[in-house]
């Protein structure tokens, strides 16, 4: 098979290269790898499946919590032993300085009371909040309307109230008084839960 | 056989490093968001304008009403109950009268709430022993009254919490308050 003289020396050599090259490129191979392997070959699937669950999970229960109300200088809320749960409902916020109603400001307050001229007929001594009013008329309407045509969100009549712990009695009653003449009657105050 | 190893590197894997960055950093947001996020519980209250009248109308059958009502002044508690039901009750009508002293007067200034407990566990007791299942309190406030000294007269007047051995006992009382105005 092989053929004599120099031909014979050629081809040794040249397997020998091969074989040299082979096994340089083998070992400069499983350098890299090993070298690859220790920094990037980090398994990270199984933290990702798991920081996915959580942020689904939270951002679904940050959801949930519907009112969700930021405490600011003007808004403490009083703490309370209840144990009973906030639910879904037009919610008034009475604070030092405004009411807020449904995420609109229908009155400022001064030194814990409503102006007179937010009152009806502007006359101090009366109840009714007549900005109030008409933005939870608006409200019940709405309520209603969905009520007529989905039986599974009955008109409830009710509405949370969060006010600062300062406010007067006076004031939180002047806003009971006017979602009373909206229909809504069923007041839940609102407090901070401790244990 | 070069080629293929390269090949190999190439479609390797997905690079996930920014979606991940965003992911922790979200959490993280999120996560701390929630600590800040408070508990709300809520307190049920009736209708300011329910007053005692009708309340004792409501069941002619099941006799005299208690019509218990705790008034709220800046002088302290007033204690009150329909007479001819309970002994050593001031009569609701009469019982915030500003001559009077009231029932539970401020302590150094603080309104006394440990005490209406108190003397509210007793009238339940009393209660109970004659077989009432009064839950009704009606609350009467003066206007310049303050909403957390309602709030804390409300849990006065709800519940009795002792804290025995680490074990928190609660003994309803009266849950079901009617907010009233304070004639004048």
């Amino acid at each position: 098979m092989q053929p004599p003289g120099t031909a014979y020396e050629e081809p040794h050599d040249d397997e020998e290269q091969t074989e040299r090259d082979r096994r340089k490129y083998r070992s400069a191979r499983r350098k890299a790898r090993d070298k690859e392997s220790e920094i990037s070959e980090l398994n990270i699937t199984a933290m990702m499946d798991m920081m996915t669950i959580i942020l689904v999970f939270l951002l679904k229960s940050y959801q949930a919590s519907s009112t969700n109300i930021a405490m600011t200088e003007a808004l403490t809320v009083p703490t309370s032993t209840t144990q009973q749960n906030p639910q879904e409902a037009i919610v008034v916020i009475i604070s030092a300085v405004d009411v807020v109603a449904n995420d609109q400001k229908v009155a400022t307050v001064v030194g814990g009371k409503i102006p007179a001229e937010y009152r009806e007929g502007k006359r101090e001594s009366a109840m009714l909040i007549e900005p109030l009013l008409a933005v939870l008329e608006e409200e019940v309407k709405k309520q209603k309307f969905i009520a007529k045509y989905n039986p599974n969100a009955p008109f409830t009549g009710r509405i949370n109230v969060v006010a600062d712990r300062r406010i007067p009695y006076q004031t939180v009653l002047a806003v009971l008084y006017t979602a009373g003449r909206a229909e809504l009657s069923q007041y839940r105050l609102m407090a901070l839960k401790v244990e | 056989m070069k080629r293929r190893v390269r090949q190999e590197e190439h479609v390797g894997e997905l690079n996930i490093i920014p979606y991940l960055d965003i992911v922790v950093n979200l959490v993280m947001f999120i996560l701390l968001s929630m600590a800040g996020l408070i508990t709300l519980g809520v307190l049920h209250v009736d209708t300011p304008s329910a007053g005692g009248g009708d309340a004792a109308m409501a069941n002619p059958d099941e006799g005299p009403k208690l019509l218990l009502t705790v008034g709220v002044t800046n002088r302290g508690f007033y204690v009150a109950g329909a007479s001819g039901v309970l002994e050593g009750l001031a009569d609701p009508a009469s019982a915030m009268d500003k001559e009077r002293p009231p029932t539970l007067p401020l302590k150094n200034g603080q309104y006394d709430y440990d005490g209406l407990t108190r003397l509210l566990v007793e009238i339940k007791t009393q209660l109970e022993q004659k077989g009432s299942d009064e839950k009704t309190v009606i609350l009467v406030a003066e206007m310049d009254v303050p909403y957390d000294v309602l709030i804390r007269t409300m849990d006065a007047t709800r519940e009795q919490i002792t804290v025995h051995e680490a074990q928190v006992a609660r003994r309803v009382l009266f849950p079901q308050v009617s907010l009233s105005a304070m004639v004048h």
